[in-house]
């Protein structure tokens, strides 16, 4: 039953590996989002405040 | 900006789906199949071993029809399926290689031998590594969808290989070992879960691989203004 468990374990821990990777990826994007539409609301209220200045 | 979405509330749904189908199998697998006579529990590794193998085979086929269906018609679409697929499959075809290792050792008492089933199954996942490679070293793009599709449609001939490798090659490996209809049913049942795991684990990878898409084209945008 030895051997079965460790196939099995490997079958595990490739899968928990795998959910672990797809979550940091997804977190990277969410950060990488995050900053771009902060990037983007600040252009926004530059280019905003010219034209008010203008 | 609202495109993305992380979908915290399909995570348990997720978590508790994976774990109950490893689980159940798992069981099954140990208590209601029966003990094989000649090789015992060891036997048991073949509930595994079979359900990754399958998936690695199926996973190489449907990465070629991906890079077919990509050079004939140029859409990326396609190229987000292929590489998520070549993950997945690399992953299975791992498993495949280590948990056949772990049966071979039992039963023929060496880790690896030179065999024609598990030599065309090492040549299968060396070429999804080299996709893998391959594609770590090229920037997101037509050129690297390209090559990645011609590899994978050459790679595919193994396929047939691996698959008949026992039936036309003289080795140690079962060729198709006879089996009572109630291990059959354990073995199509881990076949079924396991496919039902990775098929998940695709379609969220490839939803991933959209959005990275997205975000790039996003930022590229940003950039220019």
């Amino acid at each position: 039953m030895g051997t079965f468990m460790m196939a099995y374990l490997a079958v595990w821990l490739a899968v928990v590996f795998y959910v672990g990777r797809l979550g940091v990826r997804q977190h990277r994007l969410q950060r990488t989002l995050h900053t771009l539409q902060e990037r983007i609301q600040r252009d926004a209220d530059q280019r905003e405040s010219l034209a008010k200045s203008a | 900006m609202g495109i993305i979405t992380t979908s915290k509330s399909g995570r348990p749904v997720l978590w508790t789906s994976l774990v109950a189908v490893l689980l159940t199998g798992a069981i099954v697998a140990m208590y209601l199949a029966p003990t094989e006579q000649t090789m015992g529990d060891v036997q048991r590794v073949m509930y595994v071993h079979i359900a990754v193998a399958w998936l690695a085979l199926l996973g190489f086929v449907a990465m070629a029809a991906c890079g077919l269906a990509y050079l004939l018609s140029r859409n990326l679409w396609w190229d987000q399926w292929s590489m998520a697929t070549c993950e997945i499959g690399w992953l299975c075809s791992t498993l495949t290689l280590v948990t056949g290792s772990l049966w071979a050792h039992a039963a023929w008492g060496t880790w690896w031998t030179w065999d024609p089933r598990l030599v065309s199954s090492f040549i299968l996942w060396a070429f999804y590594s080299g996709n893998l490679i391959l594609r770590s070293g090229l920037d997101d793009g037509p050129q690297r969808a390209r090559l990645s599709a011609v590899l994978v449609i050459i790679g595919v001939a193994d396929v047939p290989l691996v698959v008949m490798a026992t039936r036309w090659f003289r080795g140690i490996h079962p060729v198709s070992p006879a089996m009572e209809p109630s291990m059959r049913y354990v073995l199509l049942a881990s076949m079924v879960g396991l496919t039902a795991i990775m098929t998940l684990l695709l379609v969220r990878r490839r939803t991933q691989l959209q959005h990275e898409s997205l975000v790039m084209q996003l930022q590229m945008q940003a950039d220019e203004n």
